[in-house]
């Protein structure tokens, strides 16, 4: 085969499988919230009609409106507590050099290592043991487990970037160590902890497996409802609840790429 | 703006050194990365810390601007102890390799920075802000960011953002290695202009040695975390202290041998030559501006050399020649025509004015494979 | 020397202060929850509460079974044929992002971010409408006349692979995309104008260099499929098990704790260990690619 056509070959499925990627990426959620808005009682896609009945209905439902409460609570304190921990933690590994920097990194990132289910299983019986199960900061606790390694890889990258010259040079301009950190190393990390944010929210919001293990009788949170819902019913009701989970979601980045303005979040 | 240069806290006496460096040493994991390093910075005073990379003259300078520890002796500004003091307390400002300017700030809020950390009342700092930008000609960019800018630009900001606090002493860090060839050259004529005019007490590092040469009072010469000779551009190039300080500044032809009684230096390979030095084991040092056509210098004995290599400078040709087997280099303007060429034979003489014992005591050779 | 010694004490007790959260954190709620699995795992009977003694039952009654065994391999299998899936399709998107400039980039990063923070659940249940009987694929292929009943395309092992795929797929472009930023395409261009055929550049070159964002997102990708329970148990239906949502069941509704705790030790030790050999023998000679003639 001549190297042309090899070339041409090469681009081409380059091309087919990129949009291929696209399309499967996008299609699940797209499908979800088109059925959302059916007006009958089917799941059916393309949708006969538009309503926003089965959105009256979630708001209607104390059950899946009290797990969006617990699950939006529960990933905005994983967030801000998961991110004070791995900020600290991460500029301490940054900026001070010590034997075993490297082991201490990698034990931060180790819970991307096990699978959630060893986790949760663990974290179940542990909690027992310690007289935690059952309760609030129990399921806190363990989200912040999963969060805390995607916090600490965000900001580990984005401080390798960071001119430590900037530090210096506001020092030399008589700023105290408390106003350095203020007024310039926060703004210049900031859109590093913003999508340090965004990842530790979306993570603990959407759990599935590990809070599976944590959740009980009134405080389980929405991905679990959902999944013991879809496991015996089968109806748009569900759609309307995943677009809510899909708008929260999407509406966190969009805040997030905002806030840091024109430098991109992610 | 008269009044930048003296500072708020002009001292009692002029004399008074600004800076001292006394027995610096720092540490890294067992080398000594700068070793007893002792200098004393008039007021006013351009001093430049020269060498090649690794040999210790960021590490100084960084100590003085309070960005690193010393693990050994002490640093005094106008007679205060700064070693153990914060870099935010030491009345320094510095000019950075890269500027480090901040890059969410306009220019004018990067020079205002310093005047909010005094605590200076909002409309005088603006005026402060106005003045300083004037000064350096970018009053037109107040409101720009530092990415809009180009590189001399920005160095004229960095300038200004560290002038602003009316320094005791200003550092810069390789200022102008960032920058073009040309662009090189007029920013350095500005930035001596600005410093003179301010009598602003400098130190800065470059491992260029023209930089060097042009802009300081006095050269310190570093190699291997130690001071290797302090002086002026003169004495650094015309009396250099050490076989390192003759080869890193200018170029050099160094030989080895010994001198007898009368003066008389004989090279390992037999070259003789006449200095006023005095009888022992010597390196000397000839300059290739001090060797001439020997018609030049008839009083001087002459030596028949081969020339190994003929290059065309524009202002001058350098030759690189072999007298027996010693090597010498010369610098020199032929008539038109009559430049020699590879392979030719020529008579020259060398002016003894050019010739440099090096001391005994520096003559312990290091290793100097990091120029 | 004694202000030497006492400056370093204090940032000794600076770096400790800023550490200790995150590390406390860790070893108390994931190293000794693990420890607390891997102690049940041994306990002899079907509770873990207040049990005692010690036992390699559990682990003698999973490997005595085959159906246990089939399906500690059906999940290993699952979990290779999704990373590798993921880093067939998900390289040349991370690859090609990297290459555009970053306006666009951003626009399409945002495509590749959103299904990556959607749950899981609802990527699932998005896949169940989907391939419903009433759903997308089948209207379209009984619009083309290719059927005529809508077709059973869920609970089957090929939907499952789907599904982990299209879900784990982000972190792979992701992870490939982060390391093809810091090559430099000039290298590629050098190759290329060597008269290198493009594939011949893409094996000794690209590969290699891009090869820890390979080992980073193929490990990631496989340690969650390996893990994975939603999709087996919406998707697969009866037909396709995986072992985690065996843990699930043995341990929120058998309630049988020990058992849970082996199959999850067993889950963990096979999983590393395939996911190490998998590693050494194709992942790393790939990478040294650059230094093979």
């Amino acid at each position: 085969m001549s190297v042309d056509i090899q070339d041409r070959l090469l681009s081409i499925t380059g091309v087919v499988v990129r949009w291929l990627v696209y399309v499967m990426l996008l299609l699940p959620a797209i499908i979800v919230v088109a059925t959302s808005f059916t007006p009958g009682t089917a799941l059916t896609f393309p949708p006969p009609g538009f309503s926003l009945r089965w959105y009256i209905a979630v708001w209607e439902s104390s059950l899946f409106m009290s797990s969006l409460g617990l699950s939006l609570r529960l990933a905005a304190l994983a967030t801000v507590c998961s991110l004070i921990i791995g900020l600290a933690a991460t500029f301490a590994t940054d900026r001070y050099v010590f034997r075993g920097r490297d082991f201490v990194r990698g034990f931060l990132l180790s819970p991307l290592l096990i699978p959630t289910v060893v986790l949760g299983l663990g974290l179940m019986q542990f909690l027992i043991w310690i007289g935690l199960n059952q309760t609030f900061i129990g399921l806190l606790l363990g989200h912040l487990v999963i969060t805390l390694p995607y916090v600490v890889r965000t900001l580990t990258a984005s401080m390798v970037l960071f001119d430590r010259n900037l530090e210096q040079a506001a020092m030399s301009l008589r700023a105290t160590p408390a106003r350095v950190f203020r007024t310039i190393t926060i703004p210049l990390l900031f859109p590093g902890i913003m999508s340090a944010m965004v990842f530790a929210f979306v993570t603990s919001f959407g759990n599935v497996t590990l809070s599976v293990f944590l959740s009980y009788q009134d405080r389980i949170t929405l991905p679990i409802r959902v999944l013991t819902y879809v496991e015996q019913n089968y109806d748009p009701l569900v759609a309307a609840v995943s677009s809510i989970v899909i708008f929260v979601t999407v509406f966190t980045i969009f805040l997030a790429d905002r806030l840091s303005g024109s430098r991109s979040v992610i | 703006m008269q009044n930048i240069a003296k500072g708020a806290f002009a001292p009692a006496n002029e004399q008074d050194f600004v800076v001292s460096f006394r027995n610096i040493e720092k540490i890294y994991g067992g080398v000594k990365a700068v070793d007893a390093v002792s200098l004393d910075i008039r007021r006013g005073e351009l001093v430049c810390l020269l060498g090649p990379s690794g040999c210790g003259k960021t590490t100084t300078l960084r100590m003085l601007a309070g960005f690193i520890d010393p693990t050994g002796g002490e640093i005094l500004i106008e007679g205060q102890n700064v070693t153990r003091l914060p870099a935010y307390r030491r009345d320094i400002g510095i000019v950075f390799q890269n500027y480090a300017l901040f890059p969410h700030m306009t220019v004018a809020k990067n020079v205002e920075y310093g005047l909010i950390s005094i605590g200076m009342k909002k409309a005088e700092r603006q005026d402060r802000v106005q003045e300083i930008l004037r000064r350096v000609e970018l009053q037109h960019l107040a409101d720009r960011y530092p990415r809009a800018l180009s590189g001399g630009q920005q160095q004229r900001v960095a300038l200004a953002r560290a002038l602003a606090l009316q320094p005791k002493v200003l550092l810069l860090d390789e200022p102008f290695s960032n920058l073009d060839a040309q662009l090189r050259v007029r920013l350095r004529e500005d930035l001596h202009g600005l410093i003179r005019s301010l009598n602003m007490t400098t130190l800065f590092v470059t491992h260029d040695q023209e930089e060097a040469l042009t802009l300081a009072d006095r050269i310190v010469v570093m190699n291997q975390g130690l001071v290797e000779q302090i002086g002026s551009p003169e004495e650094i190039y015309d009396a250099p202290s050490s076989r390192f300080v003759a080869q890193f500044i200018g170029s050099c032809a160094l030989l080895e041998g010994n001198i007898d009684g009368d003066g008389q230096f004989t090279s390992h390979a037999g070259f003789q030559l006449q200095t006023s030095a005095s009888p022992g084991t010597a390196t000397i040092v000839i300059r290739p501006e001090y060797v001439r056509r020997s018609e030049e210098l008839p009083t001087l004995r002459s030596y028949r050399a081969h020339v190994d290599a003929s290059d065309y400078h524009g202002h001058t040709s350098r030759l690189q020649l072999s007298v027996g087997s010693d090597k010498l280099l010369m610098d020199a303007r032929f008539p038109v025509g009559r430049k020699p060429n590879q392979g030719d034979l020529i008579d020259v003489a060398i002016d003894p004015a050019g010739v440099r014992v090096v001391p005994q005591q520096a003559q312990e050779w290091r290793k100097q494979n990091t120029i | 020397m004694s202000r030497w010694a006492a400056e370093s004490q204090n940032k000794r007790l600076g770096f400790v202060l800023l550490i200790a959260p995150a590390v406390m954190l860790l070893a108390v709620f994931l190293i000794l929850p693990m420890m607390s699995v891997f102690r049940a795992s041994f306990y002899p009977g079907t509770s873990a509460l207040g049990a005692s003694g010690f036992s390699l039952h559990q682990y003698y009654k999973f490997f005595a079974d085959s159906f246990y065994v089939s399906v500690l391999l059906e999940t290993i299998v699952y979990a290779l044929i999704t990373s590798l899936g993921c880093l067939l399709l998900g390289f040349p998107v991370g690859y090609s992002l990297a290459r555009l400039p970053p306006t666009q980039r951003r626009v399409r990063m945002i495509l590749i971010i959103v299904p990556l923070t959607l749950s899981l659940v609802v990527v699932v249940f998005g896949w169940l409408v989907l391939l419903g009987r009433q759903g997308l694929v089948n209207n379209i292929l009984m619009g083309i006349g290719l059927i005529d009943t809508p077709k059973q395309l869920l609970f089957n092992r090929f939907a499952v692979i789907v599904v982990l795929i299209q879900q784990f797929l982000p972190f792979m472009i992701l992870s490939v995309m982060n390391v093809a930023l810091q090559i430099d395409p000039v290298l590629e261009q050098a190759s290329t104008s060597l008269r290198a055929k493009r594939l011949r550049t893409f094996w000794k070159i690209v590969i290699p260099l891009a090869a820890p964002g390979i080992i980073s997102g193929f490990t990631l990708v496989f340690v969650m499929t390996v893990s994975a329970f939603v999709t087996p148990r919406l998707i697969g239906g009866p037909k396709a098990h995986m072992i985690g949502g065996l843990v699930y069941e043995e341990v929120l509704i058998t309630l049988n704790w020990p058992f849970g705790a082996a199959m999850s030790f067993i889950l963990l030790a096979v999983g590393l260990g395939t996911l190490a050999t998998v590693s050494i023998l194709i992942v790393r000679p790939l990478a040294r690619g650059l230094h093979v003639r």
